[in-house]
């Protein structure tokens, strides 16, 4: 997931690493208009805010819209990002206004059933679930990690995710998140342990 | 560098290998329906100062101060006794706080505000003391020296 998908490449399959460009360069060069300056901006990014989102918004369609909103919103404003090399911290406040407005529009329709005001980002409560084939292939860990990074808080829910499923390093987590690495360990680290303690002894 | 959770993490990865998969799928077609617009010119930067992103952070800062403008003016307007409702039989001392309510142990310090508050035939009592403050009276009611002298006018 964290290879380039360049918006100028003719197929959607991952290209071959390249070099890291700084984030900085990138939006640069992507608000002068390169397109494939955002592309890979978008490729490194998807797993963050995918992340992000884990948990909370758990129809595919719905994950995929919201991340096709946010790459939107962000290409639209960034030659108004003032300091391109905050562009991850930056995105994320992105992502977080259209979870807000996605739970907003939820509420209003399910609000004429239910009746009572939205908590802020709630765990979907109307989640259909996978289907009949999906339910069976589900093991019940996979079913209870799921659940428990999904209700913890934003920072330890997109690190457990980045490093869990995105299987990013640390080091990684980091420069995505604008942090220190030590931050991002920190965060990995009591993430894990809440993990670990809302599973109990695992097999 | 090895961590006390690395055994939790590998247990785990596997768990997600669905999740993995389901989730590059996710990206990949987003990213190629991000692309198509931006191709197709259906998007593009915006120029110049963002005023709306601005204002959307200031809303916040803007309704509590609103918020606490309006309690402000709303506790001066009991305190000062201007939300009292009026009422048969209103009471004024000359010597009283400017923050009376009209009643007997926190009374007007003014005939106008009795005269304001008190109702069409109510009472205003008024307490002993003098004012060169006038008096104009509009409606019926009853003056009552309560507990003395009062000197009304010219002193």
């Amino acid at each position: 997931m964290n290879a380039a998908i360049g918006l100028d490449s003719a197929s959607d399959a991952p290209q071959a690493a390249e070099p890291e460009t700084g984030d900085a360069g990138l939006v640069v060069r992507a608000a002068a208009g390169e397109a494939g300056a955002f592309g890979t901006l978008m490729a490194r990014y998807s797993p963050v805010v995918l992340g992000y989102f884990y948990g909370r918004v758990r129809v595919d369609a719905d994950r995929e819209d919201l991340l096709q909103e946010v790459f939107l919103e962000a290409f639209r404003q960034l030659g108004r990002l003032r300091r391109p090399e905050r562009f991850g911290p930056w995105l994320m406040r992105i992502a977080r206004s259209k979870l807000l407005d996605f739970w907003r529009h939820r509420q209003r329709h399910a609000g004429r059933e239910t009746g009572g005001p939205p908590e802020e980002l709630p765990i979907e409560p109307a989640d259909p679930g996978p289907g009949p084939r999906e339910a069976l292939a589900e093991s019940e860990l996979h079913r209870r990690v799921r659940d428990a990074i999904g209700a913890m808080g934003d920072k330890y829910r997109t690190v457990l995710y980045m490093r869990l499923i995105a299987d990013q390093e640390p080091h990684e987590i980091a420069r995505r998140l604008g942090i220190k690495e030590s931050a991002a360990r920190m965060r990995l680290k009591r993430g894990l342990e809440m993990l670990r303690k809302d599973l109990g002894p695992l097999q | 560098m090895p961590t006390e959770h690395d055994d939790l993490i590998e247990k785990l990865k596997p768990a997600f290998a669905a999740d993995r998969q389901r989730d590059e799928r996710i990206a990949r077609a987003a990213v190629r329906r991000v692309r198509d617009k931006i191709v197709a010119g259906e998007v593009a930067p915006a120029r110049g100062w963002d005023w709306g992103w601005l204002i959307s952070g200031l809303r916040p800062a803007v309704a509590l101060t609103a918020a606490c403008a309006l309690a402000i003016i709303a506790l001066s307007w009991f305190a000062t006794g201007r939300a009292t409702n009026a009422t048969s039989s209103v009471y004024v001392s000359f010597a009283a706080e400017q923050t009376g309510r009209g009643t007997a142990d926190r009374p007007f310090n003014s005939l106008e505000r009795g005269t304001t508050q008190v109702k069409p035939g109510g009472t205003l009592n008024v307490k002993s003391g003098a004012t060169a403050q006038p008096i104009r009276i509009e409606k019926p009611m009853r003056l009552v020296a309560v507990d003395g002298q009062v000197r009304i006018g010219k002193l």
